[in-house]
Formats: C-alpha cells, sequence, structure tokens
C-alpha cells in the first residue's frame, strides 16, 4: 500500500517536473528534453505489462493535457513501455530480476545508464517522428533524435544519481 | 474457438498496445486542427489554472523588457492620438456617429509557452468570459503570433506561428502578392510561406504583413521580413524564408483580435461558395 502510494506521489512529481521544469529549458532549438520515461524504469521489474501500458496512457494524457499534444505524449509513452521488457531482456538475457523495490534491481548505475539510453531511444524516436509526420525534414529529425535522446538520458541519469540511487546506499 | 482464445491470450499484449495506440494517434489527429476533446488542452481549469501559478513564480524574470516594450507602446500610441485629435478638431464629422469598430482588442498575457517543438502552442489567460472565441487572431505590439485554437471558461489555447499549416494569409506589403504562412519546424526565427507564383519580383528583407482576408486578422498587421527565397523545383512557385520579428521565446502580453463582423463576413463568404456552387 506504500509502496503504491509512492509511486503516484513520482508519477505526479514526474509530470509536474517535465512540465514545469524540463519542458522550459532550452538547450537547442534541435533538443527536447523529455524525463517522464524514467518513470517506466522506477516501476517493479515484474509489474504486469497491462497494467503498465495502462499507467503509461494515463500519464502520458496528464502530460498531453499541459504540452496541447493531444495523445502524443500517451503514445510514445505507451510505446516505450511495450518495448520496456524486450530491453530489460536484452540487458540481462538469463537474469532472474528480483520482485520489489526498484532500487536494489540495477545493479550497478553504468546498466541503468544503458536501460535507461535505450528506453529514451525507442521513445524520443517514436515522439519526435510522430510530431514531425513529414519525411522531407528527415536530417533535421535524425539530429533532433540523436540530441535529444542524448541529452535526455544525461538528465535522467543525473536525476538517478542524486534521488533513486542513494537509497540504495541506504539499503 | 479453443485456438482463437489462446491466439488472443499470446498476443494480448501487443493487442492492448495497439490499441492504446490507435486511441492515442487518433485523438492526435482528430484534435490537431479542430479540437473536440477539450480536457485535452491546457485551456482546461486544472492545467491552466496550475500553469498560471507556476507563471506567477517566473514572471520576474521577463518583467522588466516586458515593462519596457509596454511603456514604448504606451508612448507610440499616445502620439498617435495626439495626432488623431489633431485631426478630429479640424474635420467636420465630430457629430455623425462613428460605427462600431469592426475589431476589438483584448489583452491577455501569456501564462505557458512552447517554441521548441515541431508545433507550438500557447496558453493565455483569457477565455470565454472575456469574449474570446476560436480562430481568433493573436498579436504583440511586434508582430502577429498565432490564431486561438480551443477555448475554455477562464483560459485558452493558442496554435502559435510556430506551427505546420498555420494558413495565415499573408501578403508582401509593396506589391501586393499574396500567400499562406507555414513553419517547417527547424528555427523559431524563420518561417515560411506558400503560393506565392514565381513571376513576382521579390526583394529580400521586404516587409511581409497579413493579407486580412479570413477575417481573423485586419489589414497590415506586421508579420516579418523576407530573409531569403529561392524557385521551387516542381511547381512555378517561390520557396520563402521570413524572419520573425517576434521573439517567440519570451512572450509576455499579448492582444487577441475580436472581429465584431466575423457573423457579417462569414455570412458573406457562404453566398459566394453557393454561387459558385450554383453556377
Amino acid at each position: 500500500m506504500i509502496s503504491i502510494i509512492k509511486y503516484i506521489f513520482g508519477a505526479l512529481v514526474l509530470i509536474f517536473a517535465q512540465v514545469l521544469i524540463f519542458s522550459r529549458i532550452e538547450v537547442n532549438y534541435a533538443v527536447y528534453l523529455m524525463i517522464y520515461p524514467l518513470f517506466l524504469l522506477v516501476l517493479p521489474f515484474r509489474m504486469p505489462l497491462a497494467q503498465i501500458l495502462l499507467l503509461s496512457f494515463v500519464i502520458g494524457l496528464a502530460i498531453d493535457n499541459f504540452m496541447n499534444t493531444f495523445g502524443l505524449h500517451a503514445s510514445s509513452l505507451v510505446f516505450a513501455a511495450y518495448l520496456r521488457p524486450f530491453i530489460f531482456k536484452i540487458i540481462a538475457p538469463n537474469e532472474e530480476y528480483v520482485r520489489g523495490n526498484n532500487s536494489e534491481k540495477y545493479t550497478s548505475s553504468l546498466r541503468f545508464l544503458f536501460i535507461a539510453f535505450l528506453l529514451l531511444l525507442a521513445h524520443h524516436t517514436w515522439y519526435l517522428t510522430l510530431e514531425s509526420f513529414d519525411l522531407g525534414e528527415y536530417l533535421f529529425l535524425l539530429i533532433r533524435i540523436a540530441l535529444s535522446t542524448v541529452i535526455s538520458t544525461l538528465v535522467t541519469f543525473i536525476i538517478f544519481l542524486l534521488f533513486l540511487a542513494k537509497n540504495k546506499v541506504e539499503k | 474457438m479453443k485456438n482463437l482464445i489462446a491466439f488472443l491470450k499470446q498476443f494480448q499484449f501487443f493487442l492492448l498496445f495497439a490499441g492504446l495506440q490507435i486511441v492515442a494517434i487518433s485523438l492526435y489527429v482528430n484534435n490537431y486542427d479542430t479540437p473536440q476533446a477539450k480536457f485535452l488542452t491546457s485551456a482546461s481549469a486544472v492545467s491552466g489554472s496550475l500553469l498560471e501559478k507556476s507563471n506567477e513564480f517566473t514572471q520576474f524574470i521577463n518583467t522588466p523588457l516586458a515593462n519596457k516594450e509596454l511603456q514604448e507602446e504606451n508612448q507610440r500610441l499616445r502620439s498617435e492620438i495626439d495626432r488623431l485629435k489633431a485631426i478630429m478638431d479640424t474635420a467636420h464629422f465630430k457629430d455623425t456617429v462613428v460605427g462600431e469598430n469592426t475589431f476589438q482588442y483584448i489583452p491577455a498575457k501569456v501564462i505557458y509557452s512552447t517554441y521548441n517543438k515541431r508545433n507550438n502552442f500557447i496558453t493565455i489567460n483569457r477565455g470565454s468570459d472575456d469574449g474570446l472565441e476560436e480562430g481568433m487572431g493573436v498579436f504583440t505590439d511586434n508582430a502577429i503570433v498565432g490564431v486561438v485554437h480551443s477555448v475554455s471558461e477562464k483560459y485558452s489555447t493558442v496554435k502559435s506561428v510556430l506551427s505546420a499549416k498555420i494558413y495565415v494569409d499573408v501578403k508582401v506589403e509593396k506589391s501586393g502578392a499574396h500567400g499562406l504562412l507555414d513553419w517547417n519546424g527547424v528555427s523559431p526565427k524563420i518561417g515560411q510561406i506558400n503560393a506565392i507564383s514565381s513571376d513576382i519580383i521579390l526583394k529580400k528583407w521586404s516587409r511581409i504583413v497579413t493579407r486580412g482576408a479570413s477575417g481573423v486578422f485586419p489589414e497590415g498587421l506586421y508579420v516579418g521580413k523576407i530573409y531569403s527565397f529561392k524557385r521551387d523545383d516542381a511547381k512555378p512557385m517561390w520557396n520563402i524564408d521570413i524572419w520573425y520579428q517576434e521573439d517567440f521565446r519570451r512572450l509576455t502580453n499579448v492582444y487577441v483580435l475580436k472581429n465584431n463582423r466575423k457573423k457579417e463576413f462569414i455570412k458573406l463568404n457562404e453566398a459566394l461558395t453557393e454561387e459558385e456552387n450554383n453556377d
């Protein structure tokens, strides 16, 4: 029960952080900083996929509501959520992930960085491609995807080190 | 039947995924041009008031500059009033009934805006309570900003000129050649104009103003300057890049244009198209 409240609170914090802070940061015209997929990395490993898909949809719609994107964020977060189990499998094919709290599962920060990169790459590619919807701009689109993914991954990693990895040390 | 259930079970996650995707993408496609689901925009009560609160915290960054711009505008308007007063004093139509103004200006404050996305929206703190409706033009002292996209009681969202297919009708001020405004999503300082025939001679840095043909903007509101132009490979048209005067990264105060004769305008247009159809 406590963990559910914790996750809801965490989701709200992520949504507001995305809308009020990270969407306003100007790095470059080509960069769109999106950190909210971090939510997918924090959820328990063994959570049923159906629940994760529905949750992603709701969180995505919440962000769409602020950003006037009418379902784009929902679509890309659901896409990332669908790929989540596959990405976990690529990283550690034979490993049994433990049930329960999430901070213990990333055996190293480097592994988190790699998983976050793959997940954000999938998410950003889906989002930015759908958003531009015009393959005439493909070069700019590729630059946008590459830059946005790298910078979002770095920021996500910093957030992880600041707020989430600390729990591991305490335990 | 058993096989079907087994099949569905095997692909249940994919089916759920596909279903959610269809819902999300159809929401996006349906709402981009004309808003249908009001709860989905930042003009909705919850997100609107939250954005306004957060804007109160951050607006002090922009205040000095915004104040300076408003002061300059005041100065200009004051001298304009003096000039008009002088004309009015000498003219003899003082007592005649001056008709209702075609355009009415509603000042509004920007509480949230984006500029680095493919399609950008601005949230303002005026809504249907203040007489706003969908499709009204929005501009600042410098240049036009966009068109009202969806309206709630207290807030509205504005589709800015940094959006694909915004299609504001504009013209070159000197020659009168007209086209439609568009944005390719690359730089927030540079927009595009479609549909100006390539036999018209253009000059770099000529002023682009609104044409006023659709009743959204009056004629002659400033848009930007021609930045570069080259011939389209496929059509006998110019591909024109224009330099926006307005800096969309720090919008603070805007005006919404209410066209009091819009109904008349629409009626006329409808009559025209009907006539064309009958021919």
